[in-house]
């Protein structure tokens, strides 16, 4: 089990949870918020885990200098000199993703390894997708499960009265930073190719929100970037198929990075 | 007391199976649906409306702005103020839109404001608002920032209006290097302000700040008290005793010859528009952050009953959410909700949903000879918070 430490990033205090021993591995989380996914019990025995908070969302205050997923690849930059980190191993899942993405085309040379795991940020013109910002928690909850038992025992979890005030804030922070263009940044695919850093891009392959169509551009964008697609699984394999993508992770970062 | 005609314009005629097939009037609907001939001689009957209201003695009539919705089809106000501007002569016209945030060049509201205004010898009254949260679906606009682009143009619009150009502008989202507004309106400081809302804790207190007119649409009458009592309590912290007229009561309005003559022609279009105009999803009215944290539970308790499961007629006249009857029962329901709320100006709306030409008609013609005489004499003197 993770313990929470606080950090101060330009003067913001920054909640994270911590665990393990081994080279840094700091996990970006998604639109769902910084809650633990089993698969990092199973990381931290290999790495030192941190899983940050991101401002805004949870219990987490949104500093006015943050607006953007620009604002927050900067942000996290400057977490890693907070902490004193060698180049890091960086994770990120779908919003976190887009952070990883957007922060290793700026400064891949403060990373190690880069994980992408269902990752927006990438736009395919006129394709069809489901638009999150129109779905109920219930909706969307059951939209990141490929299994519909593991969607009934998360959403068991989600629609706790407790939770909701983190959900509401979730989805403000998130709707904040990818309302328009959606959840995309139309100039991030043309920048890709400044990461230079080992890249595996992992993705479920019943992802209903980033069909999988788009784990191919980003493995084609990023300059040797590998590519595993998970089956059995959508949008959240940390969740979903915890012991095969901290597998499929793990490996890559102790033998690739 | 002041009466205004108000009219949303709506497309009646929704497609068969529109319970069962679409969740919403609004953002998603297919435009398929809409007949553009049938829409044509709508647009004729509708305008026609507003000019008889204006002709029957109403103080003002009303066009608002709303996007990509079957619920109003005016989605560029000003084109239909400046039809009604040539069409009349001493009314006032309130444009009940403009969506401020919606816009990228808050100028050229500026400029289409100033041109109505001399254009109609000094009748209009500029209503300024954030549009709905479905808007935001619709227009891509970020609500995160609605609020800030809200008050940035408004301040924008007004500098130009007031203060001699060329200025510089250099704002959060709004730059100009040159802003200076021809033709400059006639009114003066600038045409009177209006501030239509849902019941934004924010929005109330600022236009309180402004001392302009505070405007409450279409929200159960047992909960418009705390908006009107916030809006009193913001003007003596600013140090003024708020005016009736600073407040407005928008309600959809029908006078029929008896009560039950009233009931039966107005209930199925007040049902209409309670159950499939303003038919929507709580995702789609309020995106994340169109309303902020503090006003969200508020505004959410409001409107529940509206998002909510279907209204008969009942609930809706039971609610106050409308007012319909003889006469006499239309005037002692606004008079006894004239005296709990305290407001100067009365928006009805004169027409709603599907209702008739014939029974819109005269429903402004008997609000206009039997109710506005009677109450007109209402909200002469201020009430204290």
């Amino acid at each position: 089990m993770p313990s929470e430490e606080r950090a101060s990033v330009a003067g913001f205090d920054l909640r994270l949870q911590v665990a393990g021993s081994g080279p840094p591995l700091v996990y970006l989380h998604g639109p769902d918020g910084a809650t633990w996914p089993t698969a990092l019990d199973n990381l931290s025995e290999r790495f030192r885990l941190y899983l940050p908070e991101h401002p805004g969302f949870g219990q987490s205050e949104r500093p006015e200098w943050v607006d953007t997923i620009q604002d927050l690849a900067l942000f996290y930059l400057d977490l890693f000199d907070a902490l004193d980190l060698p180049p890091v191993n960086l994770v990120g899942h779908s919003l976190g993703g887009w952070i990883a993405a957007e922060l290793a085309s700026l400064c891949c040379h403060r990373l190690r390894g880069l994980v992408l795991v269902d990752a927006v940020g990438l736009k395919i013109p006129n394709e069809p997708r489901l638009d999150i910002f129109r779905l109920p928690l219930d909706g969307l909850v059951r939209a990141m499960y490929a299994d519909s038992a593991a969607a009934e025992r998360a959403l068991a979890v989600a629609l706790a009265p407790q939770e909701a005030p983190a959900h509401v804030r979730n989805r403000a922070m998130t709707a904040r930073l990818g309302w328009n263009p959606y959840l995309s940044n139309p100039v991030l695919q043309s920048r890709l190719r400044r990461i230079h850093t080992p890249t595996l891009i992992v993705w479920g392959a019943q992802d209903l929100l980033v069909p999988v169509s788009h784990a191919s551009l980003y493995a084609e964008a990023i300059p040797d970037a590998r590519l595993a697609v998970i089956e059995a699984c959508g949008h959240a394999p940390a969740a979903e198929q915890p012991e095969e993508f901290a597998r499929v992770v793990g490996d890559f970062l102790a033998k690739e990075a | 007391m002041e009466f205004y005609a108000f009219h949303l314009m709506p497309w009646p005629h929704l497609p068969a199976g529109y319970r069962e097939r679409y969740d919403s009037a609004w953002v998603t609907l297919p435009n398929s649906t809409y007949d553009p001939e049938i829409g044509q001689h709508l647009y004729g009957r509708y305008i026609d409306e507003l000019v008889e209201a204006a002709e029957a003695g109403f103080d003002g009539i009303c066009v608002n702005e709303h996007h990509q919705t079957a619920y109003g089809l005016m989605p560029a106000p000003n084109l239909i103020a400046a039809m009604l501007v040539q069409r009349t002569r001493d009314v006032k016209i309130a444009v009940l839109g403009n969506a401020l945030p919606l816009r990228d060049h808050p100028l050229r509201v500026a400029e289409e404001i100033a041109m109505l205004d001399v254009i109609s010898g000094g009748r209009i009254i500029s209503g300024f608002v954030r549009g709905i949260g479905s808007e935001y679906h619709s227009f891509g606009v970020n609500p995160a920032h609605s609020r800030e682009r809200f008050m940035e143009a408004h301040d924008l619009i007004v500098k130009a209006w007031t203060e001699p150009g060329p200025f510089s502008w250099d704002g959060r989202h709004y730059s100009f290097r040159y802003a200076n507004v021809w033709p400059r309106p006639l009114q003066r400081p600038h045409p009177p302000i209006w501030i239509p809302s849902q019941g934004s804790g924010e929005t109330i207190d600022w236009a309180a700040e402004r001392r302009y007119t505070y405007m409450q649409t279409y929200t159960p009458l047992e909960q418009i008290r705390p908006f009107f009592d916030q809006y009193r309590e913001a003007a003596e912290r600013c140090g003024y005793t708020a005016s009736q007229e600073q407040l407005g009561w928008a309600v959809p309005i029908y006078v029929g010859e008896t009560d039950e003559q009233a009931r039966e022609e107005a209930a199925p279009h007040l049902e209409m528009l309670s159950n499939d105009l303003l038919r929507t999803t709580p995702e789609l009215l309020f995106p994340p952050n169109y309303l902020t944290e503090a006003s969200m539970e508020r505004v959410l308790a409001s409107k529940r009953g509206i998002i909510g499961a279907r209204k008969s007629f009942e609930d809706i006249d039971s609610s106050g959410l409308a007012v319909v009857g003889s006469a006499d029962t239309v005037c002692r329901r606004i008079e006894a909700a004239q005296r709990v709320l305290g407001f100067g100006r009365l928006i009805a709306f004169v027409h709603f949903g599907s209702l008739p030409a014939e029974n819109t008609r005269r429903n402004i013609e008997r609000f206009a000879e039997r109710v506005m005489p009677r109450l007109r004499s209402l909200a002469a003197e201020p009430v204290r918070a």
